[in-house]
């Protein structure tokens, strides 16, 4: 592997997650949020000789993931309503700004999902796993939509309850 | 909906009204801390799915259980190609499929375009030279990263297995099963350095004659055959079962010894030579498909319950040697008549065709939630477990409570956390008898099975209860 593919590789691995995450803040259809990282990881690819090292890699890649998004918004003609320009730009910049917190949050979700069992992780999995939405898994599950909507409410209170426990929990007495 | 968290979780769901939408707006616009809230939540839903998918948890319910037209969208093109998790392979996935399709594809087309293209793409395409063709019940080394099936494998990438097995397939159609505990690197394109544990690799002559397995003690060079290697801290153990291989200690990098097929060697810090003591155990290849893979689920629906007999051979009928316990979870008993153990008395209720309907031998799962059957099953007399062959679930009943949905799972002795096959439904059925059997296509469903547990619901389109009638596991001693 040249130095430039290991260093790419490496570089990208890091800061993936926090790209999905961000494009997922925009653009919440799992599916074409899944495209427009794919299409990310290939512009900057392709352009990584023009990357500066001096300035954080993750800070480039969600540059390029907001003008993919407004490419996506733009060929779409489905830019929700309150994203305005203003609005995008507080998002981008503090997406950069929360990198650490969010991938300890991510690491913390690891654990606090093991606590999520049952009708909960059915729903859960039906939801994320098999990209179902809320009326089909109340279909299969004999209840209404807006049941599965709360349950599913109630999980991610939860979930975050439980990661900021967590995280207080690391960050240990002051 | 007011609460800024539910408006967040409507604008991910895709419900969000615009007057919601201008109320979203202006909550994100009056602190950054809301802004901070906004992203936490994002965030969660984009791990969510990452984890998820990497699960597929549902998978089996999305084929059996959804109704047409409401399932999710299919996968796209990428996902199709390589079904691997997303959290984990995104960045190998993208800079790995579309160029080294066609290094897998088409080798030699592929490296002369190779040599004539040293452009960065492709030289990052390069650098993938391997997959993880499969995995049993693989467990990983603390810290170490997993890989998953599917996954494209870069030089240099090391595999640290603490249980299992995971298959690994070269680009030039090596294939090498891992064994844990091992620590495997995929050192070159046409060899890996197995640090310590156990492998067989399986080399056509016509493919990759010359494929090397690097151990701390000495290498074993293929001459076109399949063989197993086992790195231990004193001593390198090697048996061919086809063809050939060359030892050499690496010391000296002299090739001392040709071992022929049927033979064993032993590599040692000071010498190379036969061992003709050696009995190998090397694992022959991944075990019959688990999970959900090549599950057969039959829905048999009859107006007369009679039609569907316990079975004889059932392991968890009560009083059946197989039988350590049977433990009902949240189940309520509001009528003495439905009780738990009905279900595995090896007895169906009266016929539906007669026009009774018996309280006895059934138990009714509560029309608002679940409850679970949990069978452990006794390894005092199998201390391998059980192969599960066939799983049965019977519900009957009139009005639209004879059918019925479950969700199986089953731990191992080797494996205590629970691996799940899957949810399945009769579907809705008006009054008769409705079964649920579950079979693999080949094979048993499930090796070394200690504990099996079925989760029950109703099925979708009624708010009556379900009555089960019986719980069938047809099975044997693992040996």
């Amino acid at each position: 592997m040249s130095n430039e593919s290991e260093q790419f590789t490496l570089l990208w691995t890091r800061a993936h997650h926090s790209v999905a995450a961000y494009v997922s803040s925009l653009v919440p259809e799992f599916a074409d949020a899944e495209d427009i990282v794919q299409e990310v990881a290939l512009v900057l690819m392709r352009r990584f000789a023009e990357f500066d090292p001096d300035r954080p890699f993750v800070a480039w890649a969600i540059g390029v993931a907001r003008l993919q998004v407004l490419q996506h918004w733009d060929r779409r003609r489905q830019r929700p309503k309150f994203l305005d320009d203003a609005l995008l730009e507080k998002v981008t910049t503090l997406q950069g700004e929360m990198v650490d917190e969010l991938a300890q949050a991510r690491r913390a979700l690891e654990f606090c999902l093991r606590d999520i069992d049952g009708r909960r992780r059915t729903a859960l999995a039906m939801r994320y796993g098999e990209n179902l939405q809320p009326t089909a898994i109340a279909q299969a599950l004999g209840t209404s939509a807006t049941a599965i909507r709360n349950l599913l409410n109630r999980v991610r209170n939860d979930l975050r309850a439980c990661i900021e426990r967590r995280l207080r929990q690391s960050e240990g007495p002051a | 909906m007011n609460d800024p968290l539910e408006l967040i979780d409507g604008y991910l769901e895709g419900t969000l009204s615009e007057a919601e939408g201008e109320a979203l707006r202006r909550w994100l616009d009056e602190d950054r801390e809301h802004l901070a809230t906004f992203l936490r939540r994002t965030n969660l839903h984009c791990a969510l799915r990452s984890t998820f998918l990497g699960q597929r948890e549902a998978q089996q319910y999305a084929d059996l259980a959804t109704p047409r037209g409401t399932r999710g969208r299919k996968p796209r093109f990428f996902a199709r190609l390589a079904p691997t998790p997303f959290s984990i392979t995104v960045a190998t996935i993208v800079m790995g499929v579309v160029l080294t399709a066609m290094y897998f594809m088409a080798p030699p087309v592929y490296r002369a375009w190779v040599r004539r293209h040293e452009t960065h793409e492709t030289a990052m395409s390069r650098t993938l030279v391997a997959r993880v063709a499969g995995a049993h019940r693989a467990v990983w080394a603390a810290g170490a990263t997993p890989a998953a099936t599917g996954e494209l494998l870069a030089q240099g990438r090391t595999l640290r297995l603490q249980a299992g097995l995971l298959q690994i397939t070269y680009g030039n159609g090596v294939q090498v099963l891992l064994e844990g505990p091992a620590d495997f690197t995929i050192a070159t394109p046409e060899s890996g350095y197995l640090q310590q544990g156990k492998l067989r690799a399986t080399v056509a002559a016509s493919q990759a004659k010359g494929f090397v397995v690097e151990t701390p003690l000495g290498d074993v060079v293929d001459l076109g055959t399949e063989f197993g290697v086992d790195a231990q801290p004193t001593a390198t153990l090697v048996h061919v079962y086809q063809g050939r291989v060359a030892l050499r200690r690496r010391a000296t990098a002299d090739t001392s010894t040709v071992l022929q097929r049927g033979e064993s060697g032993v590599i040692s810090s000071d010498s190379v030579a036969l061992n003709p003591d050696f009995k190998p155990n090397f694992a022959r290849g991944l075990p019959a498909a688990s999970g959900a893979e090549g599950l057969i689920a039959d829905v048999i629906t009859s107006r007369d319950v009679d039609y569907f007999a316990p079975s004889d051979d059932d392991l968890v009928n009560a009083g059946s040697r197989s039988l350590l316990a049977a433990t009902p979870i949240d189940f309520e008993l509001d009528q003495p008549a439905l009780a738990f153990d009905y279900i595995h008395d090896g007895k169906t209720a009266a016929s539906t065709l007669s026009g009774t309907f018996e309280n006895e031998n059934s138990a009714r799962v509560p029309s608002q939630s679940s409850w679970t059957a949990e069978f452990q099953l006794d390894t005092t007399t199998s201390a391998q477990g059980y192969d599960i062959e066939r799983i049965e679930t019977i519900s009957s009943w009139h009005d639209q409570r004879a059918g019925h949905s479950v969700i199986i799972s089953y731990n191992t002795v080797a494996q205590p956390q629970f691996e799940r096959l899957g949810v399945f439904t009769t579907g809705l059925i008006d009054g008769g008898s409705g079964s649920v059997r579950i079979l693999r296509k080949a094979g048993p469903i499930a090796s070394g099975v200690k504990t099996i547990r079925l989760q029950f619901f109703r099925t979708s389109g009624t708010k009556l209860s379900p009555i089960i009638q019986e719980v069938d596991v047809v099975g044997t001693p693992t040996k």
